[in-house]
Formats: structure tokens, sequence, C-alpha cells
């Protein structure tokens, strides 16, 4: 039993370090930034593309960072019905998953859930009408933890488009002065939002 | 499979085999204060694990060495801040995990990580490649308010010892072309001011064969080599 | 998904980054758990450290201390020492080694580590249907404790390991290239790298669970003993890992139901029906002389149906959800949110027939004093889309007037002022 689990531990682990030595990362300039060719902001300073870091890749999600993963990151997605913001290695594991039909209270639901796949119990606060570009769309803060007990602060905004596709920005940073430092730049991204 | 197999061996033989001891401080980019004369320094209670690296290759933790590798080498960096005219005092993270001096030290650790997966790893984050310039926040004058502290120093060291049938092995498996890592050991240090947050110091060293931290010299000259470029 | 995936590597959540703070705990005692007696001294003095089972100590006192430290710890102080006080009653003499920690996680788990550290998992909780089960359960864990039999896997685990050289080979240059390379997770990046980071001893910790069958075989003999003897029902043990098969077998997910292993005790406790029908012949040797504590348990664990629910769903194994949900509601009891948690599968999932299913659900829950203020919220939410106007505006009405600080109150306000203005001009 042990061995079957250290082995497969060991698998992954060969298969992550090996990844890791192929995987880009590209610098995105400040300015105008365009996210899966189906939305638009405009970033207030550089940003690092980390999306070739996320394996496997859940397709139409993209992630920028400035301190790497564990400081920061915005995820830029734009998602089919269908789909969802995390990807399990195989499959047949269940997973959240993002429906044309869903009403505001629901996307929250579904993009939270996708955080509690890799952070604890998180939750949503003033969830708030807000409009993406010109879309009518939801805003919400969030707040939840690592497993080593870092307190992790958020907040994103999500709007359905005409062709049944979820935009949605998620802003994720430790609480501690991490969350704070970028939020006027995050908010400037928001704010900047624009249909492409 | 086999051929991934022996790359990766080979890659841990890189990575844990180094015949001598090395060291890769980074320093703080911007402007910074290192300590003056007669600071305090909050010397965090180091991390050490440490393992034997069996015949058959398993690694198996020894909570001995462990503890005197923990023990020896706290006692070994103290005297080498000493020894630069400031004091010492010592605080075990375990200790000290809740509230918001707890958010701190995991704040550390998350930093630290990131120090070390991207100054010292393969991972690129280009807007933070060669800029080092990492920083904890001004959260830290919780901690310096609550130890009393200026500055403080985190150490944490892993690494195997091969046993003696681990040495027959690799003569072996040699001749056969697989790399059979030895067992090694690293050890990293980080100087964090405690009124700005900045990581003002950062190093990262291999231990050379003849600083065995299980034993009092051999953890003297560890941590020697590990901070001798620490602005202290 | 790194939970998902790896739920089944025991210990797995306690591994954290290669730069983690882990020196050993100081020996004090759990802060979370609030005695009602103080214990017993412990019966084992801490083995030498230059030791097999000193090693096996040192592993553990770093996983307790992550654990201490973790963002899964479940703090509340009366469940806490319940929990610890059924776990005292079954670990007969070992029970002043008991340092139990509650962790909030969806998967049905519990595990005594050789220093006395002992991990119950939510979804553990979730799962037991009385306190008998529990008890079982944590009987049979402090029945390996007992008989230490982590320090007979770490032996046989290296016995065997001469054979194994190149399969640990590649756990070393995992471990060792993957410290050095890579950070700690983004999203699914998480779970590849937090497993090899500390590969070893994530390897050896996840080990020292990994029970032979021989060993499970004594554990249950020996926890059943324990919970017998402290007068539980002998049909508990038989009765959960009756229950857990059933549960497994009604996974939405083709994999977990053709390996048991994942996310689930299984993977480190190989359970076979053997070893069900050696519980039930022994059960039933014995007679039903002994008591369940049903009632007192689901008032336990009460406060915290919602919470953990609602963790279970995050899983979105529906199927499994919803075994759940038929066992909490055999006995009539919490109704309004295991009703609520009916719709809930069904508004989420929707297959064929499961709108109509939900809205009977959630009209089901809103007739118990139990049920979420979010029940009226998505009957409103359907009504809506309905066109059925002022049934929508009524059930909004009430979702906000029973939950007045709700953090969706701006949304649900907007959307009663948007029907409003249509109501109206009709009415």
């Amino acid at each position: 039993m042990s061995f079957t689990i250290t082995r497969r531990a060991a698998l992954w682990g060969a298969a992550g370090a090996a990844l890791s030595g192929c995987a880009t990362s590209s610098l995105v300039p400040q300015g105008s930034y365009t996210a899966n060719g189906a939305f638009r902001v405009t970033l207030q300073r550089p940003w690092s593309d980390l999306t070739n870091y996320m394996m496997p890749r859940p397709p139409g999600v993209r992630l920028l960072s400035i301190d790497g993963p564990m400081l920061n990151r915005l995820y830029l997605a734009t998602i089919d019905p269908g789909g969802s913001l995390v990807r399990p290695r195989d499959r047949d594991t269940p997973r959240p998953t993002y429906r044309a039909d869903m009403g505001d209270t629901e996307i929250v639901e579904f993009i939270v859930d996708c955080v509690a796949v890799e952070f604890q119990s998180p939750e949503s606060s003033a969830l708030r009408p807000q409009n993406f570009g010109a879309l009518p769309g939801v805003r919400f803060d969030l707040s939840s933890r690592t497993e080593a007990g870092l307190d992790i602060a958020g907040t994103a905004l999500a709007a359905r488009s005409a062709n049944d596709k979820l935009n949605a920005m998620l802003y994720l940073a430790p609480r501690e002065h991490y969350y704070a430092q970028l939020l006027p730049d995050v908010e400037a991204a928001f704010a900047s939002a624009a249909l492409a | 499979m086999l051929k991934q197999i022996r790359a990766l061996a080979a890659l841990a033989m890189l990575v844990a085999v180094t015949a001598c001891a090395t060291s890769a401080p980074r320093t703080f980019q911007g402007e910074f204060q290192p300590p003056a004369d007669n600071s305090r320094i909050l010397v965090m209670t180091p991390d050490v694990q440490l393992s034997v690296l069996t015949a058959a290759g398993l690694q198996e933790p020894r909570e001995d060495w462990s503890v005197a590798g923990r023990d020896n080498l706290a006692a070994a960096v103290a005297t080498l801040i000493r020894a630069q005219s400031h004091s010492t005092s010592s605080l075990d993270p375990a200790t000290a995990m809740e509230g918001r001096v707890g958010q701190i030290i995991r704040l550390h650790d998350a930093v630290g990580g990131s120090i070390l997966a991207i100054n010292y790893g393969a991972y690129s984050v280009p807007t933070r490649n060669d800029d080092f310039s990492w920083t904890l926040g001004e959260g830290v004058q919780e901690l310096a308010a609550a130890h009393n502290a200026d500055y403080a120093l985190f150490v944490t060291a892993r690494g195997s010892y091969a046993s003696a049938g681990r040495v027959a092995a690799m003569v072996g498996m040699a001749i056969l072309g697989v790399g059979v890592p030895l067992g090694g050991q690293q050890a990293f240090a980080s100087l964090v001011d405690l009124r700005t947050g900045n990581v003002i110091w950062f190093n990262v060293a291999t231990a050379a064969p003849n600083q065995d931290m299980r034993e009092t010299e051999g953890a003297a000259s560890l941590a020697e080599t590990l901070m001798r470029d620490a602005p202290l | 998904m790194k939970r998902l995936a790896l739920a089944g590597a025991c210990l797995a959540a306690a591994a954290t980054f290669a730069f983690a703070q882990e020196t050993p705990p100081a020996e004090t005692q759990a802060p979370a758990a609030v005695m009602f007696a103080p214990p017993p001294p412990p019966s084992r003095a801490r083995p030498d450290s230059s030791t097999d089972e000193g090693g096996l100590w040192g592993l553990s006192d770093r996983a307790e201390q992550q654990a201490r430290a973790s963002g899964q710890l479940e703090t509340d102080p009366a469940l806490n020492a319940y929990v610890r006080e059924v776990a005292c009653r079954v670990a007969a003499e070992y029970c002043g080694d008991i340092r139990l920690y509650v962790m909030n996680r969806p998967f049905f788990n519990a595990s005594m580590a050789p220093n006395g550290y002992m991990e119950v998992w939510s979804g553990l909780l979730l799962r037991a249907e009385d306190e008998a089960q529990l008890a079982f359960v944590l009987g049979h864990e402090t029945a390996h404790y007992g008989e230490r039999h982590s320090l007979e896997t770490l032996r046989a685990t290296r016995a065997r390991a001469n054979g194994a050289m190149i399969a640990s080979m590649v756990i070393a240059a995992a471990g060792t290239a993957a410290a050095v390379n890579s950070p700690n997770s983004a999203s699914s990046i998480a779970d590849v790298t937090r497993v090899a980071v500390d590969a070893v001893y994530l390897g050896t910790i996840a080990s020292l669970f990994g029970f032979s069958r021989e060993n499970e075989t004594e554990a249950d003999n020996v926890g059943f003993d324990h919970a017998v003897a402290a007068n539980y029902d002998p049909g508990a043990g038989h009765r959960i890992w009756t229950y857990l098969i059933a549960e497994t077998a009604a996974s939405d997910n083709p994999d977990t139901r053709r390996r048991e292993t994942r996310g689930s005790i299984f993977s480190t406790h190989p359970l076979s029906s053997d070893r069900v029908e050696a519980l039930t012949a022994r059960a039933t040797a014995l007679g039903g002389a002994g008591q369940t504590h049903r009632e007192r348990y689901r008032t336990a664990i009460r406060p915290f149906l919602d919470e953990w629910l609602r963790a279970d769903l995050r899983r979105r194994d529906y199927g499994q959800t919803a075994h759940l949900l038929d066992r909490l509601g055999a006995h009539g009891e919490d109704l309004g949110v295991i009703e609520y948690y009916r719709g809930e599968i069904r508004r989420l999932r929707r297959a064929e027939g499961d709108r109509a299913g939900a809205l009977q659900h959630y009209s089901n829950a809103i007739t118990h004093p139990d049920a979420p203020a979010a029940a009226w919220r998505e009957l409103g939410e359907y009504a809506a889309r309905d066109g059925r106007r002022a049934e929508a505006a009524a059930h909004f009405a009430t979702y906000l007037e029973r939950a007045p600080n709700a953090e969706d109150r701006a949304l649900v306000e907007a959307r009663l002022a948007q029907i409003n203005a249509h109501t109206g001009g009709v009415e």
C-alpha cells in the first residue's frame, strides 16, 4: 500500500520536475492586455504570465502574477459553458462547472468552489452588481486560508457575455501585506475591462 | 521510462552531490539598513530535517540527527552574530503560530519558498527574476514589538547522509551507468529587517563533506559558509 | 484538484513546502482540546531519538505541528472535547497518549500517529451514524497505535526495500530536484509540486499509515473489543464499514467506484468483505447489548451539518453526497438542512428532471424550522425565471428577512427591485 502511494507521488513529482524545466513564462508589458481574445484590460505595470505553470492547464484561463503564485495571482478567464477554472489531472474527477443559465449568486458560488479546490473554506462577501466593461456583472470579495494557515484575501469580477461565455477576473494574495499592495492595480484593471 | 529514471537520477546527482561547499548569497536591491552595532537579532529556531540514505535508497528520517543539527546550527549562528557585536534572542516559531505574528511567520515561509523557486530554482517569473527586493511588509513590526528585536534570522536545513551500505551501492550501480544519489545537505538563511519587512539578505549553502552539522565543529563551519556574506 | 486527487495519502495534506517551519512541538496539550477531566499521563515514554521508532516520533511531531498551525484545524472546543472523550473511552490504557485534532476535510479518515497525535476528519464525523460507530473507528485507530503497527510497517518496508532500489531512487530524485525547482502552486500545479517537495518525508509518513491486511484485521478486533468493553453497540463496526462500501459504490466518479482507494480511509486501510463478515459474526455472537448513543452524537455534530455538507458538495460527487443525505435523513431529523442540500445537488447537477426535483426539495425544506435561508432565495430564483413574479418577490423578501446580514443582500435587493418594477405595472 505504502509503495503504491510513494511511487505515484514520485511519478507526479518526476513529471512536475521535468515539466517545470520546459514550462515557459513571459513578461506582459504595462498597458493594454487582451485576455483569451475575449476582453481587454489596462495593466498599470508589467506582470508575469505564468499560465503555462498550471498543469494541466484549464482552457481559457490565464494566470498573471508579480511575485510568483504563492504571493499574488490574477486569473483572467473566459470559460465556455461546461468549463471550469480548475482542471483535475484525470477526466473523471468531478469539478465545479460553469453553466450558461447561472444566476449571479451561482456564478459567485462557482468561482468560490473552484477556489476551494486549492484553498481552505473560502467565503464570499460583499456581493454587488458591477459592470464588466459594458456587461452587467457581479463583484465580490473573498477570504480563505492556505493549508498551512496563511490567510488569503481575494476579489473577483465576473459577467456572462452575449455568447454565453463567462468572463472573470479573480485576484488572490496573502492578506498580510500582499493583498493590499496590488489591490489598486487590480481595481484599475477591473475598471478598465472592455470586451475585445 | 528507464531513460526518465536515469535522467532524474543524474539530475539528483547534480543537485545533491557537490564535492565542496558552495554558497550563493543575494542581497536586497533597494536601499536598506544593515544592522548597526548592538542590534537585537531574533534567531528563529532552525528548521532542520535530516535523514539517512540507506543502501537500498530509502531516506529514513533520523530524529537524533535533526535535533543535533538544529541545536548545533542555532548555537553556531548565534555565536557568529554575537561576534559581530549584536545581541541575540531565540524564538521557536512553533510556539508563535497564533495571531498576526503567526501570519508573519507563515508569510515568511511563502516568501522564502518563492525566493528559492525563482531566484535559486528553475521557476521563471519575469517580474522577479532579476529583482531581489522581497518583503514581508510592515506587519513585521508586530514581531519586533512582541520579541524586542530589530532583525530576524530564519535558518532551514535539509539533507541526508549516506549509510556505509549506500556508498558501496553507488560504486556498483555507477558501472551500470545509473547515478545513485549519495546524499547531501543544504542550508538556507534569510535576514529580515523588522522595521520594513524587507528580506535584506538571503543565502543557500551546500555543505562540504567536512561540514557535518550533526557535529559541533561541522555545524560551526557550515554556519560560517552560510553567513559569510551576511551584512552583519 | 489536490484534495480530490490526494485525499488518499492521509497525511499528504500535512506536508508543506520545504521552507515551512517544522521544529518539534513543545510538550503541550493541543490548544483546541478542552478536557472535561484531566487525562491520565501518557503510557509511553519518548523513544530514543537514534532509533527508528524515535525517527517516527520526530516525523509525527512535525506533522502534528503542521496540523496545529493548519488552515483546516477545527477549533470548536465543545466538538473537540466530545470527540476526544469518545476516543478516550475506547483507547483504554492509551487515553493519556492522545492529542486529538478535528480537521475540516470532507473525507472519511482518522489516524493516530506513533507519538499519540490523532486526527479525526470532518468527513468521518459527518458519516458516522452514531457515537458507537465513531467509537469503533477511533478504537480501531488507537489499536494501530497500541500495537505499534506503524513501526512494523516501517520495518517491513525497509526489509522489502532492497528489491525496490530503482523506485526509491526516483523518489529521491524527484524530492531533491523538486525542492529546488518548484514553488508552491498555482491552482493545478499545486498538487504536483507539493507532493514532490517533501516526497521523501511524505512517502515515509504516508507509509506509516499503510497497514497490512493482518494489521487491519487485528485493529478491527481490538477496536471491537474496546468499543464493546465501553458498552457500545457491537454492530457499529460492521455497519460503518458496510455504509462506506455502499457510499463508494454510489460515487459519480467511475474511478472512485473502480478503485475504492481514492478519497477514503481505504487507501491506507484495505477493507474487504471478509473483514465486514468477521465483524458481523462477532457482533451476532455477542448479541445487541450495547448503546449507540445516536441522539447524543447527532446533537454534537448538528451545529456543523450545514458547513460540512457544503464542503462535501464542493467535491461535486453528487452520487456520494446524495447517499450521505439519505443516511443523515433516515431518522427524520434536520430535514430543513437535508432537504435544502438535496435541492442543492439538483440545482448544481442540472440533469434531466433536476429542476423539478430541486423545486420540490427546497419547498420541502422550508416547511422545517431548520431550513437555511438560502432555500427561499433559490425558490425565489426559480419563480422569477418562470415568470411567477409575485411569488419570487415574496421568497426573496423572506430570504432577506431571515438573513438580514446576507453577503448577497445587494444582489437580491437589485433582483427584487427589478421584479417589482415589472409587477408594478401588472398589479
